[in-house]
Order: C-alpha cells, then structure tokens, then sequence
C-alpha cells in the first residue's frame, strides 16, 4: 500500500479470471468503511477468501497510518 | 452436433452416445504383424532409421514405462529433427515434462499428430496454446488398445524401450539397470505395429519368462542407456499427512465399509494421489480387525499395493505399469504379482476385462459437475494437465466409483455447473466424497438407501455446489476459445469432448 | 463437556478456513505463543474478520489471548464483542492475572452487551501450581489446562514422554478441578508421527483423572478423543444400569453384573451414558 494523489487497485491473483470482480470489491468496500482515499493498493493473491483479503487490507492501512 | 453428456462434436466425427454403447458395436481386429523368427541387432536408433526406411508422414509409437526417466522417446525425438522428418504423427501412451524434445519437434512442425492418454509439462503447455498443427487425441488406457488393434490407430513402428532382451528378441522388464517393472502399455503397439524395435541397455542370452514375445520383434537396439530407475517414481506414491487429506481418506474408507464392500474376495483399484493412498491405508485396518482377504487389487502399482499382497490380504495384482521401485521389485519376484496388458485392463472390447471385476475404485478429479460427469484432462482454466489413463475405464467397470478430493482448492470450487472438458460421463460416476461432505447420484437409489442412516454427512451435489459458493464466493464462469485442437476419445471410439486453445 | 480442544495459530488463512470442520471438540484460536510478535495485529484482525464474515464455526470456540502485562491483552479482548469465544484461555494465569482478567471481562460484558464469558486457566508456572486451588476456586473458571512445557523449562528440567516428571503438576490440577467441579485438561504432546507414544501419553493423564487434553496438531486429534471418550465396555454398563434402575424404580438398591449399584455408582453410569450422548457414540 502506498499514498498517492489518486485511488487506484492493481491485483494479482492465480484466480484472478474467476475471482477478480469479487477481491475489487473487497478492497473498495473496505476502502470505502475505513475512509481511506488517494492510495494505491497491490494485491498479490493465490487464493485467499474474502474475509482473509479484507483483514489484510485493514492491517496494511493500520500500519500505513 | 451434441453428444450424449451434452457436449459439441463436428458432425463428421463419430460422437459420444452411452457408455454401454460398445455392447452393440462389433469388436474390429486387423491382422496381428508379421511373425519373425529371426531378431536382427542394429547398432543404433539412429540405424533403425535406415533399416525400417522411416520417412516423413510416418507414425512412430512409445510406451511410457520409464515415465519421466525415459529416454528412448527424447532420443528417437533427436533423430527426427536432425533428419528434418515432417508431418510425423507420434503416439506416445503418455507424455511427461522431461519429454521437452517432443515440444521442439511440434514447435517445429516436425510433429503434427499425436495420440496419447495423459499429458504434463511442456508438451501440454505447447499444445494447449496452438502449435500443433494437426489433432491431439486423447485416449483411454483402454481405448488406446482398441485404436490399435481394430486400425484406427495405424502405427508404422514402435519404438519399445525394454529393459532386458535375451538373443531371441523376447524382453522384460522385470529386471535390469533400468527395470520399470510391467510393460501392459507397450503389447498392443507389439502386437499390431507394421515394425517394431526394441531398445535396451541389458542384453542376455536366454530369458525364460518375457512378457513381450520375440516373435513380434523386427530388431533390436542395444543402446548405453535407456532410461534412468529414479525417474519412475514421479513423486505421486506418498500417503497425506495433511489434516483435511486425511479426513477425506478416514470419511471415504468408512463409508465404503458402511456400505458391505469390504468383505471375502472383494476386489479394488485406486489411483496412485496422496489422498487415495491413505484411504488404502484405513481399508488396510479395516481388512485387518475383521479378518479380510481380497481376491485382487489392480493398477498403477505402488508399494502400498505390495504391502497388501505380501501380507497376504490380497490374493493377487493385477498390473498394467508399476509407480515406484518396490512395485518393479515385487514384480520380478512375486508371482502373484501378475502383468496385465492394456488391452486386458481396460479394453471394452476383451471378453472379461480386468476393469469390469472390480467391486469399487477411488479417483481424484479436477472437476466433477453437477451431471456428475468428471474432468481430469483440463483443469479449470482449460489447461492440459493430464488425461483419462484409466479413469474412464475403470469408472465404467467397477460396481462403484467413487471420486475423492477437497471441496475446493486455492478457492476455487471443485464443483462447478458443467466441467470444462467431460474425461468420465456422469453415468459412470457414483459417489463423491469431500472433506464437507458426500454426494451420491441420484441413479444409485440402492447408495442413497444404504447410507441414509449412516450418521455420514450425506448432501445432493447441488447442496455442495452450494456450500462451497457460501465458503469461497461465486466464480465467474469461464468459455473455452473457438479453436478445437484435440479431441477426448471415449474408451470406444466415439468422441466424448473436444480440447480447446487457450489463450 | 469435551475430550480435546485443538490450538490453531489465528494468523493461519488455511487453518482458519477449515477450524469447523478438524474432529476437536472445541478449537483454541491463539494469538500468543504460535503468532510472532510482529504478526501479533495481522492475526488478531484476521480473526476478528472470520468471526464477522466467516460461514461456518466450529461448536466450541475458545480465544488464547495474550498476557495480562502485554500490550497486546486489551486489543484481544476486544474480539469477545463478535459474540462468538465462550472461553478465553488466560496464559500463565495466577491469582493476580485473574484478578484482572476477571475485571475487564466485567467491563467488555457491560459494554458490548455479552453473556458471562468463561475462564480456562493456562497453569504453566511453579506459582500457578501453587495457588491452583484458588484458581480453581474462581467463580469465571470452568477449566484448567495444564502447560508442562514452560513449567519444566521453569524448573529446569526435561520434558518426557512418560511424564514423571510432572506427575506433581498432573495431580496437584486433577484434584484442584475435580474438588471443584471443572475440567481438568491435560497438556499437548509435541509428537506429531509417532501413535503408540501419544496414546501412551493420553493414557497416563487419563489414568490419573485427566478428563480433556489438547492438541497442537489435527493429526493427533482421533487419539485423543478415543482415549477420553467412554469405552464401548463402559457404555455398555452405563446402559445396563439405567436399564435396571427404571426396573427397580421402587427398590432402594439394584445389582448389575454382580455388582451392587450405589449412589456413586449411578451417578458414574450416567456421566457415561451424557459423555457417550455429547460425543455421538451412542
């Protein structure tokens, strides 16, 4: 995760062809509850459920603050 | 047109209807080859070039005994690029990863057709995206034998690694610095090519017990070496140690105990995964605190297999190619530890196939749908990954077939609406058992009522199929490419799916 | 009521994923010894999105928080408020640990509107033996589980399979739990592979009075609950029992195989035949 001047979500996932729409959405709704904007987010994931991705994310934007 | 599970075929190819269809077919025989009686020695693979007149257009066969130790088919590969052969059709019984010359040769069109029963590594990966410029067939152990002895699969020369061969040209391979143990794969291509060589790296005077018959054999190659023993074993003969594995394999073997299949003289088959190889395991406690002796188990041999013969909890195996060396060891010592060929195994054709004794077998699957038709050819991207080998054979054979696995790997699902490529129809196909849960199809209504009240977690497979969605998300449904690269041979000759390009 | 609670790391995807399904009676999720200190808020979120947004749980949850006197105890408590841990396991529990434990136990209830969260003291030092029975006392303590690693460490001393070592600790938590009426667990045996030694191990602490015992790896899980479950044997004359006391419902005394069955008697088959209920062998 890094500060930037716009949002933007880069992911890549061995499931990327099923599971892209379902991780984009984890991250923005995360994004969206914490208020966190203007950051870029890099997803490097090989199969991780939904609850797990947005754990990470909010320990990642913890530890960025 | 659509064939019976429901897949497209191009209307001038003969599709899939049922898989008892083969009983109002007649069984096709072309002559067996020429006899010889006397076994001429050449110097080289390379002189087997000259002496057989190989050329372009020509199709040369392999079996896959050595697996990924072998190297006859890399070196016969060699020689085809240096003498710039063009439009070869190879038909390999199986492809592994170190079989990378092969993939120059396509890449190169020296190779325009193959046949073959199970693809991985390179080979696959060049395939799958476009280079060969011919067709892939893709058969069955079983069907393999048919295609050959019936012409479909026309073999100019077969290029047999052997072993050990004695002066008359007979061979085994039970026994030598390269011994891989029985040569099932191989005695069709024997019996039913134009020519055929053997290559080997142990010349004796006299064998007295060969399992190909010198008879059949045009020449003999006497070569430094034809393949390397530890490029058997391809990792695949240890049991699970993981938790959910294990689980899987204890929930499989008490429900087949559940179910009466465990008793006097019964008969099985499993393939050589981690997970099925536990559930040996716990047949094996469960043979042994009720007092269990099986007629047969029949394979892919591994030394859990041997384990069960030597302890006397089986009567005998039945084997078509041995997975590890202790297989090969008990092979050469053990007699009742019995060679079958392809053809015996899974030949629907034979008169009383090995496949259609069996009481139950236990398969993995890359997919399995909710027809229950099952796919261990592609994976879920439509990637070749491996092929039917037996898989077809043995679920149409076996009273019941049972298939093993996680309910999902890395997330995705195992279950999905329709599988991307049909190996096995769904008619052939019994139970599934995950680690949430087990699935029994609605045509076993004797399955269902037995394990109604067993206290097994027992769900439609459309409940399953759900429940993994509730774990894992739903995935996005994928389309194969409109290219048609290959075709899935059914075990009898109609064609069951085609294989597609990926991108 | 169970026979093994198993210890998953909580900064674990894959374990976490599959907690409901492992044969353990109740699942410890930890975040103390087997999270790294630099993990310590990766698995504490981690766990508190499973027990948001996960789908299926295991039956018994328990959370092993961290020590009382650590940065890290206060923020643990905190996933108490998703409703789902019915026991916290406190490490290296004493007197003086409870007594703070206990009060903010007090305060989260208030706050997040919860029903009384229960105690499984982790007894793993020399003092812990020593004040056992007032732990054991404790109105919040249902449980108490044994931690033989540290306490050997503390003593200087060698672990052993046979366990005599620490036959004065075994005993000094059987009696404490049994005077009171909660669960004596026992300690987790570091072997994974090796069968015959870990039922040897099950069956020297079930011998001595042990009820439960845990366990560091799924693997060790079918030994455990065989050991700690009711034998066939003894369901069977649990039955035998209830069978012939409903036929001498007016008779003071009965007899089964010989035996005159007594108050105490009858109490033992029917802890049997609920044990033999809960676990599903019956």
């Amino acid at each position: 995760m890094k500060e930037s001047d716009k949002t933007e979500i880069i992911i890549e996932s061995v499931v990327a062809v099923f599971f892209y729409d379902q991780i984009k959405a984890t991250i923005e709704s995360t994004l969206k509850e914490l208020d966190v904007k203007n950051v870029i987010v890099v997803v490097e994931d090989k199969g991780a459920l939904d609850y797990t991705i947005k754990s990470r994310l909010i320990s990642a934007i913890k530890r960025m603050k | 047109m659509i064939n019976g599970v429901n897949r497209f075929i191009p209307d001038n190819l003969n599709s899939f209807k049922t898989s008892d269809s083969y009983l109002n077919m007649k069984r096709i025989l072309i002559n067996k080859k020429e006899k010889q009686f006397r076994t001429v020695f050449l110097n080289s693979i390379e002189s087997a070039f000259d002496y057989f007149k190989i050329k372009s257009n020509q199709c040369l066969s392999f079996h896959h005994h050595l697996r990924n130790g072998d190297s006859v088919l890399q070196q016969v590969c060699e020689i085809v690029k240096k003498r710039d052969l063009r439009n070869m059709h190879f038909a390999p019984s199986s492809i592994f990863p170190s079989y990378t010359n092969l993939a120059d040769l396509i890449l190169n069109e020296n190779v325009t057709n193959i046949h073959t029963n199970y693809i991985n590594g390179r080979v696959a990966d060049v395939i799958g995206q476009g280079y060969l410029k011919g067709k892939l067939i893709m058969n069955t152990h079983g069907g393999r034998a048919r295609a050959i002895e019936s012409g479909d699969l026309k073999i100019d020369v077969a290029f047999l690694a052997c072993p050990t061969v004695d002066k008359f040209g007979n061979g085994t391979g039970a026994f030598g610095p390269s011994a891989c143990g029985t040569l099932g794969y191989a005695i069709s291509d024997l019996q039913y090519a134009k020519k055929v060589v053997l290559i080997t790296d142990n010349l004796v005077d006299k064998l007295d017990e060969y399992q190909f018959d010198g008879v059949y054999v045009d020449a003999v190659v006497v070569v430094d070496s034809i393949g390397n023993s530890n490029g058997i074993v391809s990792g695949t003969t240890k049991l699970t140690k993981d938790p959910i594995g294990l689980k899987i394999a204890k929930d499989c073997a008490n429900m087949i105990n559940h179910l009466g299949l465990i008793k006097n003289n019964f008969s099985m088959q499993t393939g050589a995964g981690k997970i099925s190889l536990a559930v040996v395991k716990y047949i094996k406690d469960i043979m042994i605190n009720n007092n269990i002796t099986g007629s047969f188990a029949s394979g892919g041999i591994t030394k859990s297999y041997v384990d069960l013969l030597n302890k006397g909890l089986f009567k005998a195996l039945y084997d078509v190619q041995c997975f590890d060396l202790d297989a090969v060891k008990s092979y050469n010592i053990n007699d009742k530890h019995i060679a079958m060929s392809a053809s015996k195994y899974g030949n629907p054709f034979e008169k009383d196939p090995i496949c259609n004794q069996l009481s139950f077998v236990i398969l993995g699957a890359t997919e399995i749908d909710l027809d229950y038709n099952v796919n261990v050819t592609t994976d879920s991207w439509g990637n070749i990954i491996g092929g039917s080998g037996g898989h077809a054979d043995i679920a149409y054979g076996a009273n019941v077939t049972i298939i093993i696995s996680p309910l999902f790997k890395s997330r995705i699902p195992i279950i999905k609406e329709k599988v991307f490529t049909v190996t096995t129809p769904g008619s052939d196909i019994d139970i599934l058992v995950t680690e949430r849960g087990i699935a029994v199809n609605p045509k076993r209504k004797d399955i269902q009522n037995t394990l109604k009240n067993s206290g097994l977690p027992i769900y439609t497979i459309k409940e399953l199929y759900e429940i993994a969605h509730s774990i894992t998300g739903v995935p996005a449904k994928i389309e194969h490419s409109n290219r048609i690269i290959g075709y899935v041979e059914y075990r009898d000759g109609t064609y069951i799916d085609c294989i597609y390009q990926v991108d | 009521m169970f026979r093994s609670l198993l210890f998953i790391p909580s900064n674990n995807p894959s374990m976490l994923q599959n907690a409901d399904i492992f044969s353990a009676d109740g699942i410890i999720f930890d975040l103390e010894d087997s999270v790294d200190i630099s993990e310590k808020d990766n698995a504490r979120n981690l766990l508190m999105n499973y027990f948001n947004e996960g789908v299926n749980y295991p039956s018994l949850i328990v959370l092993r928080i961290n020590p009382v006197d650590t940065e890290f105890f206060l923020s643990d408590l905190e996933l108490l408020k998703t409703k789902k841990v019915k026991y916290v396991l406190l490490p290296k529990t004493d007197n003086r640990s409870l007594v703070v434990l206990d009060k903010y136990l007090c305060l989260y209830e208030k706050e997040f509107k919860l029903n009384e969260i229960k105690i499984i003291a982790l007894t793993e030092t020399t003092n812990s033996i020593i004040e056992i029975n007032q732990i054991a006392k404790h109105k919040r303590v249902e449980g108490i589980l044994l931690g033989a690693e540290d306490l050997c460490s503390e003593l200087e001393i060698n672990r052993t399979n046979k366990g005599e070592e620490i036959l004065f600790a075994r005993s000094k938590v059987i009696y404490a739990c049994t005077a009171n009426n909660i669960i004596a667990i026992d300690t987790p045996n570091t072997l994974i592979d090796n069968e015959e030694l870990i039922r040897q191990d099950c069956l020297n602490a079930k011998n001595l009075g042990m009820k439960a015992k845990t366990a560091i790896h799924p693997n060790q899980l079918e030994i455990i609950n065989k050991v700690f479950s009711p034998s066939k044997n003894e369901i069977n004359w649990a039955i035998k029992v209830i069978k012939e006391k409903n036929k001498n419902v007016n008779k003071g005394a009965f007899s089964v195989e010989g035996k005159m069955i007594d108050k105490p008697l009858l109490m033992k088959a029917e802890k049997i035949i609920n044990k033999a209920k809960s676990y599903h062998l019956i």
